[in-house]
Parts: C-alpha cells; sequence; structure tokens
C-alpha cells in the first residue's frame, strides 16, 4: 500500500486528450455508420418497392385482352408507349369492359410514370402511385416470333425495365420482368 | 555488482487502472448496433423475398395445374384434377361455360362455331372453363383458361397429293375413287370436292412437276380426270402445302405439342390415333416397314419447310437448303407391309412397297421427286369414311380461348 501513488495533472491531461480523440472518432464512426444503415435502408425500401410494383404491374397485364366473349367482351391492349401501357380485360366474362372489384381487379388500366412515380390508374379509383423513386419505366413490345413492335393486336410479349433510385440518388438500381400475354398468343 | 534501483514513478502492473474494458464495451454495444441493424434489414428484405417468392411459386403450381388439366381435357379424362409439384397442391375444376347470348337474359351453353364466334345456338364445339387453384403459404393463385374440342376436317384432294413430281413403277394401285372403310369402292357422290366425292388418283400443287407411271402402275379416279396425262391425275398450285398443319387445316405450330422425337420413338404394333415424328420412319428407323391401324401418321420435321428448299420458290433460303441435317425432310422408309387406315403425311416417302394397302390418303410435302415403287400389290385408296375415322380417333390439342388470373 505504501507503493499506491494518483496520477499527476500531467497524466490526467493525456488521458483526457486521448478519451476525447477517442470520443471524436468513436461519435464519427457512429454517425458514418448510421448514415450507412439509413442508406441501406433507403436502398432495401426502394428494391421492395420497385419489385412489388413491377410484380403488380407484370400479374395486371397479363391479364391484358382477357375478351371470354368474344368481340362482345372487346377487350385489348389500347396504348403501346416506351414509357406507357393501358388496356382492358373482361375479369369478370359479363361481356364488357366496365367494372371494377374492390382490392381485386379493373377492367380498365394504365400505368405510366408521372414525376418519380409509377401511378396506376383506374376509372375507379383514378391515379394512384404505387412506388415512388423512379427515374423511368420502359416497356419493349414483342410479337410471336420476338420481333419488336408497336401493333397491339400482334404483341404477345412485354419486357418491363423499372429503373429507381433511393432519395439523392445514392444508390440505382432496375427491376426486370417479361409478361407473356397469353390472350393475345391464343387470339394469333 | 550494484543492485538496480526500483522505478516507482509507474505502478506495478497489479495497480494498473485504464480504459479497456468501458472502451471494449462501447466498441461491443456499437458493433451490436451495427450488426442488430444489418441483420434487421436482411432479415426484412429476406422476409420480402419470400413472400414474393411464395407468391410465384403459388402461381407457377397454379400454371403447371392448368396444363394439366388442359392435358386431361384432350384426352378426355376426369375433373377435378389434382396433384401435389414438390409441396404445392393445385386442383383444376372443369365447368361448361354459359352466357346469354341471345338476348334472352338465360345464360346457357356456350359453342365456338368455326368461325370463331361463340353461340348459345349449338353451332359449334362446346366451351369449357378450367380453373386451377394452388395454395403456398398464404397465398392463393387461381388461373384459368377457356377451350373448346378441335375436331379435323381432312380433305386432301387426291389419293396421293405430292408437291414434287411422282415416279410410279411395279404393281402399285392408287385409285382417288371414294373407298368404304374396309377398301371397296363407295357410290360416286359428284364432283364438287366434296370428301366423300371421287377424287383423282395424284395431285400435284406445282405445274411444273409431273407424274410418271411406269411398268404396271395402275391409276384411277374420277371420271373428270380420265382425260389428263397420265389419266386420273391433275395440277392445282391452289394448294400450299408445307407442314402437317396445313394439310389438317390447323394454325401453325398447333401440333407441336404432339412432336415425338424419332430417335427415341417406340412404335406400337398398331397405330391408334395421331402419331407425329421429328424424323425418319420405317426402313430400321422409328417405327417398322409394316404400318397399320386407325388415324394419322405424320413424318416431319418441324423445322423443314419444302418452299425454302426448292431454288426456283421466292422463299428459297440457300442456308437451309445446305443444311440437311437440321432443316432437311424426315424420311418415311420402306413401308411394305400392314393395313391403314387413315392419312399418312411425310416430308419424302421412300416407298409404298411390298403389299400394304393404304385405305384414306397419302400427302408428301417434300420438294424433292419422290419414287414410289410397288413391287408387289400395294395400293393407296382414297377412303373419305376412313379419314373421318382417322380424324374422329385422334386427340388434337384443344383451342385455347382466353386465360386470365385472379
Amino acid at each position: 500500500m505504501t507503493d499506491t501513488r494518483g496520477m499527476t495533472l500531467v497524466e490526467m491531461m493525456i488521458a483526457m486528450v486521448i478519451v476525447g480523440i477517442m470520443g471524436v472518432a468513436l461519435v464519427g464512426f457512429l454517425r458514418a455508420q448510421h448514415q450507412t444503415v439509413l442508406r441501406q435502408n433507403n436502398g432495401v425500401l426502394a428494391t421492395q418497392n420497385a419489385r412489388a410494383a413491377v410484380d403488380m404491374l407484370a400479374r395486371e397485364l397479363r391479364n391484358a385482352g382477357y375478351s371470354p366473349r368474344g368481340a362482345v367482351s372487346g377487350a385489348r391492349i389500347w396504348a403501346m408507349q416506351s414509357d406507357s401501357v393501358s388496356w382492358t380485360a373482361d375479369m369478370n366474362a359479363d361481356g364488357d369492359t366496365l367494372d371494377s372489384s374492390a382490392g381485386l381487379w379493373d377492367e380498365r388500366l394504365a400505368y405510366y410514370v408521372q414525376g418519380s412515380n409509377l401511378m396506376r390508374a383506374t376509372p375507379a379509383d383514378g391515379a394512384v402511385a404505387v412506388t415512388d423513386n423512379v427515374d423511368s419505366l420502359r416497356l419493349a413490345y414483342f410479337d410471336g416470333d420476338g420481333v419488336a413492335t408497336a401493333d397491339p393486336a400482334v404483341v404477345e410479349q412485354v419486357q418491363i425495365r423499372l429503373f429507381y433510385s433511393t432519395p439523392a440518388g445514392v444508390q440505382r438500381g432496375v427491376i426486370e420482368s417479361q409478361v407473356a400475354l397469353r390472350n393475345n398468343i391464343y387470339a394469333n | 555488482m550494484r543492485d538496480v534501483p526500483i522505478d516507482r514513478t509507474f505502478p506495478a502492473r497489479s495497480d494498473r487502472r485504464g480504459f479497456a474494458l468501458i472502451a471494449v464495451l462501447v466498441v461491443m454495444v456499437v458493433l451490436g448496433f451495427i450488426g442488430s441493424a444489418a441483420v434487421t434489414l436482411t432479415a426484412g428484405d429476406q422476409k420480402v423475398i419470400r413472400l414474393f417468392s411464395d407468391a410465384n411459386q403459388a402461381d407457377a403450381a397454379a400454371a403447371a395445374g392448368l396444363e394439366h388439366g388442359v392435358a386431361t381435357f384432350q384426352a378426355g379424362g376426369a375433373f377435378p384434377v389434382a396433384a401435389t409439384i414438390n409441396g404445392y397442391n393445385y386442383v383444376v375444376s372443369q365447368s361448361v361455360d354459359q352466357f346469354d347470348y341471345n338476348g334472352d337474359t338465360v345464360a346457357d351453353t356456350v359453342y365456338l362455331a368455326s368461325d370463331g364466334t361463340f353461340n348459345e345456338a349449338g353451332n359449334g364445339e362446346i366451351v369449357y372453363v378450367l380453373e386451377s387453384e394452388a395454395t403456398k403459404g398464404a397465398y392463393k393463385a387461381v388461373q384459368r383458361i377457356r377451350v373448346a374440342r378441335r375436331t379435323l376436317s381432312i380433305q386432301p384432294p387426291g389419293a396421293l397429293t405430292s408437291n414434287a413430281s411422282a415416279v410410279l413403277s411395279g404393281n402399285i394401285t392408287i385409285d382417288g375413287r371414294n373407298h368404304t372403310t374396309n377398301g371397296t369402292l363407295a357410290s360416286d357422290n359428284g364432283n364438287t370436292g366434296a370428301c366423300n366425292e371421287n377424287k383423282p388418283a395424284v395431285t400435284l400443287t406445282d405445274s411444273m412437276k409431273y407424274v410418271d407411271p411406269q411398268g404396271s402402275v395402275n391409276l384411277n379416279g374420277h371420271s373428270d380426270y380420265s382425260s389428263e396425262d397420265p389419266s386420273y391425275t391433275t395440277k392445282d398450285e391452289s394448294i400450299v402445302y408445307v407442314s402437317p398443319e396445313d394439310v389438317l387445316g390447323l394454325e401453325p405450330g398447333a401440333l407441336d405439342a404432339i412432336i415425338q422425337d424419332a430417335d427415341t420413338y417406340v412404335a406400337p404394333d398398331t397405330i391408334a390415333g395421331m402419331v407425329y415424328v421429328d424424323g425418319d420412319y420405317g426402313s430400321g428407323a422409328a417405327g417398322g416397314n409394316n404400318v397399320t391401324g386407325t388415324g394419322i401418321l405424320i413424318v416431319h420435321n418441324p423445322l423443314y419447310n419444302p418452299r425454302e428448299h426448292d431454288p426456283a420458290d421466292p422463299l428459297y433460303d440457300s442456308a437451309k437448303a445446305s443444311n440437311l441435317d437440321v432443316y432437311g425432310p424426315a424420311n418415311l422408309g420402306n413401308i411394305n407391309g400392314g393395313t391403314f387406315h387413315g392419312l399418312i403425311i411425310a416430308d419424302k416417302i421412300e416407298r409404298i412397297n411390298g403389299n400394304i394397302d393404304i385405305i384414306g390418303a397419302v400427302v408428301s410435302l417434300s420438294e424433292i421427286d419422290i419414287t414410289l415403287v410397288g413391287n408387289g400389290t400395294a395400293t393407296v385408296k382414297y377412303s373419305c369414311s376412313a379419314l373421318n375415322q382417322a380424324g374422329s380417333s385422334s386427340s388434337l390439342p384443344p383451342t385455347r380461348l382466353s386465360w386470365s388470373s385472379d
């Protein structure tokens, strides 16, 4: 016990400086990690949202032209643009394309990009954003031979590419899908 | 030796104090937060992916069920059809489609007419709805398709129809008159082109081609063709046959689903219904020398288009014409025995020989001249009833009308 000594002022100051430096470094490290976590979170959310939106578009688009009553139904693809598409489908097989069932299906639909949102438009719900952070929607249309076409009557495959980015454009990505338009395939 | 004085300005090891534990704890907490965040994000992403995966797998199972249902429908099987694929269950039901087409406010059975329109007057084939329901986890996928049976109306324009010249030799008989299914002459019901009327023995689809009967070849047919050279033959360029579908009046590719690999095909002793092999048949290839049964025998390479091999044709494709391994015709080899009722469609007929009897009709698609050598008593007799029997015994892929998913 006779050997026990306290720290000198110099030792204390050196210790405080070291602790201070470590603290600053630690805070910087924590902030960086926090930013990384936020970026990852935003990236994951943006990817999930884009994936969900493309899945929704693909699932609905494949019903395009569903005309169980033939010419009486009269469903078809209406407009094919490189950044938008609209179509009708006689989902309840009643001979027209005027109906909707809340939360289940609509017989007249359009998808397009407005600002940074992918919009889904129906007569019942109007235009609703299905995802944000969209850079662009690129659609390509192909006939039965895999040749690009602009004719709604012969298109059998639609390639969907949704380009998205996180806020401030930190992360970018693209979700792709391919839709077979069976009703056009059968009709042709 | 002097003692070295002990330096007491620095505490002994046991007396030292520091921040190690605190620092380690702080770093561990920080790392814990980071790890926790990473795990949370990853788990969340995995969950979302799993949900997508479940939905897609349920959808794929429903699609598989629908194809199972279509195949069952084609074969005339019973519904509902249920099965499990890799743990995914699907059930496919069948119902008669009903709708009010005539405005009497009563939904009646829907029929598909031959012109592709729908009616409830009984004109055409009944339309059925096949609905496939599959589940995976919390997801239920439903897909449905409307289908109608497809019936064949086989009306070849002669006992033998060829895209190329036909050199006939030996004792072969080719008779375009209408026969019963047992090969006896039926009455001539006219000459308007209907199935049950007499036809020429040989019809060529190219006016530049010819029929060359040699030896004791016996040609016979409708009297209208008796003055042709040679007798009972004719040429009709309005006929364009480049595939079996053309001959059968079906859309291109309609028979793709029933094509069998000629390399592995094992021919039954008796053909029943439609047989479609994609390569050589007979003479040591798929099938044997005997052809017996009732139905439609198709020997055709789906990649072969005779027009692409004919230098005089605008569709001539020199690359394909020189690559016969891929784009060349499938050969019907030397068939020389048995009795076949129905229609034989082949890219290139090597020989109809021996004492084989074909009651129905034969169509050769090849642009390469064919040589039919009937050294025995081989016969080809046109028969509308045999063709109808062959058509009704052949289950075709149904017409797919419309498709939807929930």
